[in-house]
């Protein structure tokens, strides 16, 4: 472990290094989020924007926080956006994960007729986007009395075909050892998808994780189309009503605070999933 | 680990779940149910806030009736959503459409029902001769009965930047009146260098295609303007319209023309100093009025004075309210829409709706008591775009249009015109390229709708 | 692909399924039938005149050069975004693996982007690009270098890449690293005891043992670029200038909701979809069996 030269200054050094101009790109543009949260209006107009923070950042936090959006008519309070969207992005991310590892879990582990079938089907999931059957889909849930209930916000998105894919991957690396031991001690299959594929899991069952939650977390259009009753908007949808139609003004000081505060569940999701990110297995584990 | 991490996260969503859905279904149940009316709409910020509060006010008036006002994302996804709302059988009572979107409410004959005879059946007075004329020839029948209500209306204004022309030896007090004085003060300008560019324009084929025609009384397309019937044609490509987009390609090279992209992004280049003049919406004054670090000034679309009659009245954009039809509306829902849109009509809704959004007044009735109450007096090029539409001359052509597939008609005009600018085509190419896919996109409207 | 040792149960894998395969049934097929039915037939907006007119709105599809100009233009953009968002998430997957301290917090930083709503994202990159207000715009005309995505088509295009790309290095970031800690120390140490450098570390044992996950993101990556970079090139081009931007999946958005013409879009639809699924049989054809799953 010590002896690797990835672990000697220079490699760490180079390691920081590619690190640090990644975060400079990809964080590039929630930086100038962030200075455009800071400056009034007319100073995001002026081109070019200024590239450093400017002192309106209270006053628009403040703004965002305690008076919340705007007038109060048109959208319901920030802590119930938000709320509404916690829930919605945890029970489709916990929803999406549990209904695909069983599945691969089913694809791989098993032979049985149709197996390939069942794969493809859901796998074809991906291959039309939503905009295209957005209408039919209305119509069905429409049909199922679904329409501005909760049910009707997360079923039609429970079902993940990347999820599927991905844990087959993995499944599919599993040593053959691991399920022959198990059998030799008398687990069955359920046994065996409890305590010893779980745990294995735990890596990819946290990107996955991480994945679905800000999938749930940044719905738009389904909600939009689904939901009449003002009080079941999430906070995406609440910033689009904060940007301005057509040519309307728009506050984008007060847009770009709203969305980073936006930001903070997901990024607390990314960090205490972490956690799981154990490196490497123990190697009696394998 | 894994596990209890697991079950933790599966009992916090439970548990969430369900009190999610428990708050939801405690929502306060009324002491006496009312009838619910549905009304979508496609505004945002500051005008959607006030349109919803519009919503509450009605509610707070009286007892039969509940509006619930809300927004369904912008035009085209608002219009999906109607679309597929419509098609399992329980649309809105009340949708917000705009301009370019009216051929397609028209067309698809039965969808709607006519703003005249809801009022007519409900039994309440209603006198389309209430609403400034341009948007009755939009939105109405040569009977003079109104398909859909003007609520949201705007035309286009050329709005300049006074300092701008005081650095270019111009006089702030006389913007240009017609083509040519545009060209020569852009060009001024460009000399001078008293700004990057001379001029803009936002929103493309609705100031240079629609309003420009309508600004000269030309016609757009036969059977007056796609009134007639969805077997019209596109007949756009003359002279006059071939000169106007040349002289946009002329005037890049200096700069004096910049084009700024579709929609509303090059008022971009006008606030922040850049481009001295600018075509705009007349709703777009807020945004330049906050934002802009110049003095400002507003007068009307410039015409080109070789054309007879000009300068005529220009058209109007914006949205109106459409009412669906549903198998399943009751008479006392039917009654409650017509309640609600002669609340929105009142002089007193659409005084404060004009004053706080932009928007023009849309009935001839709110216009003078605005001009009674010292409005444009005391807020000086505010009555610019209103007497553009109000008191220009009327013509044949200034009465809007009605075809199918305009929105997408529209993006082609971009297409091409953009393609024109790059210097990939000439002027007369585009406009035929224009007319040959726009016609083509009507035909197959033509064919969707028999 | 299959396992070697596996279950003999024969109606669990059914019941494992089921939830599944009954959400993707009603909310997913049945739909997507009625949508690609919509593909044989002409209709009004509304759903009251329609028509049944067999295969006319796929000849018509098929008959336009433009069809043809913008699957072209599709190719290039999705080669471009899925390799730019492939590679420098490997390399940022590297070393953040090799890192021994703050890996969390760097991990976080990286992905952080991946949760911006693609509006708002899209929002971001006019922030910084458009011509009029863009703050990396305006360096670059300071630079000299004439940037003009609204009326410069490969401006616009080098936008719309960079901007869908973006997003999606955060995502094969994520997996990368995932897949990266799955691999067992110490065979690494082995290797390196037996004096493999690090180079050929990577090509012997680290980059085969990644392959699964290279396949999934290879896979994901290239149905991202075809479908779901949709909302990134509205927020930011709306397919222009000209139709420089307007890859196939823009054009099957703006003939369904922009045109209204249903058939048309759906018909597209159905061509986009076999295009799909035939790009992705051949990567599990062809690919897969260089994928080294243990």
């Amino acid at each position: 472990m010590n002896n690797s030269p990835s672990h000697s200054l220079p490699g760490q050094a180079l390691a920081h290094a590619v690190i640090w101009i990644g975060i400079a790109i990809t964080a590039l543009p929630l930086y100038i989020a962030f200075v455009a949260s800071t400056l009034s209006n007319p100073d995001i107009a002026q081109a070019p924007m200024p590239l450093w923070p400017g002192d309106q950042g209270w006053e628009n936090y403040r703004q965002v926080i305690i008076e919340g959006m705007q007038g109060g008519h048109l959208s319901p309070p920030v802590w119930l956006m938000l709320f509404n969207s916690l829930i919605m992005a945890l029970v489709i991310a916990v929803g999406k994960i549990s209904v695909s590892i069983i599945s691969a879990y089913a694809v791989v582990f098993f032979r049985f007729p149709g197996r390939m079938f069942c794969f493809w089907l859901i796998f074809i999931t991906l291959m039309l986007p939503v905009e295209v059957r957005i209408l039919p889909t209305y119509e069905v849930v429409t049909d199922l009395g679904l329409l501005n209930t909760f049910a009707g916000l997360t079923l039609p998105l429970i079902a993940s075909a990347t999820a599927t894919l991905l844990l087959r991957q993995f499944f599919l690396t599993l040593p053959d050892e691991l399920v022959e031991a198990a059998k030799m001690d008398g687990a069955g299959p359920l046994r065996f998808f409890w305590d010893v594929v779980l745990p294995l899991t735990r890596t990819q069952l946290a990107a996955l994780f991480v994945i679905m939650f800000v999938y749930g977390w940044n719905q738009y259009l389904w909600p939009l189309l689904i939901v009449t009753d003002q009080n079941l908007d999430t906070i995406v949808v609440g910033i689009a009503k904060l940007i301005g139609t057509g040519d309307a003004t728009t506050d984008w000081n007060l847009v770009m605070a709203t969305t980073l505060l936006a930001l903070l569940p997901p990024a607390l999701v990314v960090l205490l999933m972490q956690k799981w990110f154990v490196k490497g297995l123990v190697d009696s584990e394998k | 680990m894994a596990l209890k991490k697991t079950l933790l996260a599966y009992t916090l969503a439970f548990a969430a779940a369900t009190s999610a859905v428990v708050a939801h279904a405690q929502a306060p149940a009324a002491a006496q149910p009312r009838t619910e009316i549905q009304m979508w709409m496609g505004l945002t910020g500051v005008n959607g806030e006030l349109l919803s509060r519009f919503g509450e006010d009605f509610n707070r008036s009286q007892n039969e009736y509940r509006v619930v006002v809300s927004f369904r994302g912008q035009y085209p996804e608002q219009r999906a959503a109607a679309m597929a709302a419509f098609r399992a059988g329980n649309p809105p009572h009340i949708m917000q459409m705009f301009d370019a979107g009216s051929g397609d409410m028209i067309q698809s004959r039965g969808a709607i029902i006519p703003v005249s005879q809801v009022f007519q059946r409900a039994g309440i007075a209603f006198n389309p001769a209430d609403f400034i004329a341009p948007a009755r020839g939009y939105y109405g029948l040569p009977n003079g009965e109104l398909l859909s209500m003007p609520f949201n209306v705007s035309t286009a204004v050329l709005f300049y930047n006074r300092d701008a022309f005081t650095r270019a030896g111009l006089d702030p007090n006389r913007p240009p009146r017609t083509w040519p004085e545009m060209i020569a003060a852009a060009k001024q300008i460009r000399e001078r260098n008293a700004a990057e560019c001379g001029f803009t324009t936002t929103w493309l084929a609705w100031i240079m295609l629609e309003q420009f025609n309508a600004r000269h009384n030309q016609q757009i397309g036969t059977l007056d303007n796609g009134r007639g019937g969805a077997a019209s044609e596109l007949t756009v490509n003359n002279a006059l319209n071939q000169r106007m987009v040349q002289t946009l390609i002329d005037l890049q090279p200096t700069r004096a023309f910049s084009y700024g992209g579709r929609s509303n992004d090059a008022a971009a280049k006008f606030i922040s100093g850049q481009c001295a003049m600018l075509l705009q919406s007349s709703g777009g004054l807020a945004a330049i009025q906050r934002d802009g670090r110049f003095a400002l000034g507003t007068a009307q679309l410039p015409h080109w004075p070789d054309v007879q009659g000009a300068p005529f009245a220009t058209t109007i954009g914006g949205a109106s309210l459409w009412v669906f039809n549903a198998p399943n509306r009751t008479q006392q829902e039917m009654r409650g829409i017509a309640m609600f849109l002669d609340f929105l009509r009142s002089d007193r809704v659409m005084t404060e709706w004009a004053r706080t959004t932009g928007f023009l007044p849309a009935t001839y009735s709110s216009f003078r008591a605005m001009q009674q109450a010292g409005f444009f007096t005391q807020n000086p090029g505010r009555d610019v775009p209103i007497l553009s539409l109000i008191e220009a001359r009327q013509g044949q052509f200034t009465q809007g249009y009605r075809f199918g597939r305009w929105t997408e008609i529209r993006n082609i005009y971009y297409e091409e015109v953009e393609r024109a600018l790059q210097g990939r085509q000439t002027a007369a190419q585009a406009l035929r390229n224009f007319e040959r896919r726009g016609n083509a996109q009507l035909r197959a409207f033509e064919r969707s709708v028999n | 692909m299959q396992r070697k040792v596996i279950f003999p149960n024969r109606w669990l894998p059914y019941a494992l399924l089921a939830p599944q395969l009954v959400v993707t049934l009603i909310f997913f097929i049945w739909p997507s039938l009625q949508a690609l039915l919509m593909a044989f037939q002409e209709q009004d907006p509304f759903g009251l005149y329609v028509r049944f007119v067999w295969f006319d709105n796929f000849v018509m599809v098929l008959t336009d050069p433009e069809y043809y100009n913008t699957l072209v233009r599709t190719l290039v953009f999705s080669t471009a975004v899925t390799l730019l968002a492939m590679v420098p998430a490997l390399l940022l997957a590297l070393a953040a693996d090799a890192l021994l301290r703050a890996r969390s917090a760097y991990t976080t930083a990286l992905m952080i982007p991946y949760a911006i709503a693609p509006a708002i994202a899209g929002v971001l990159w006019l922030f910084m690009f458009n011509p009029a207000i863009g703050v990396v715009a305006y360096t670059l005309q300071v630079l000299g270098l004439d940037w003009n995505p609204t009326l410069d088509g490969n401006d616009a295009m080098l936008l719309v890449i960079m901007a869908s790309a973006w997003k999606q290095v955060a995502y094969n970031f994520l997996f990368f690293l995932a897949g990266l800690q799955s691999i067992p120390r110490s065979l690494l140490e082995a290797a390196a005891i037996d004096g493999a450098g690090p180079w050929r570390r990577f090509r012997t044992i680290v980059f085969p043992l990644l392959s699964p996950t290279t396949f999934f993101l290879l896979v994901v990556g290239l149905v991202y670029a075809f479908f779901d970079t949709f909302g990134v090139i509205h927020a930011v081009t709306a397919g222009g200038p000209a139709t420089d931007t307007t890859t196939l999946v823009y054009k099957v958005y703006t003939d369904g909701m922009i045109a209204l013409d249903l058939g048309g879009s759906a018909a597209q639809s159905v061509l986009l979809m076999l295009m799909v699924i035939g790009l992705t049989m051949l990567q599990f054809r062809f690919l897969e069996r260089r994928v080294h799953y243990s």
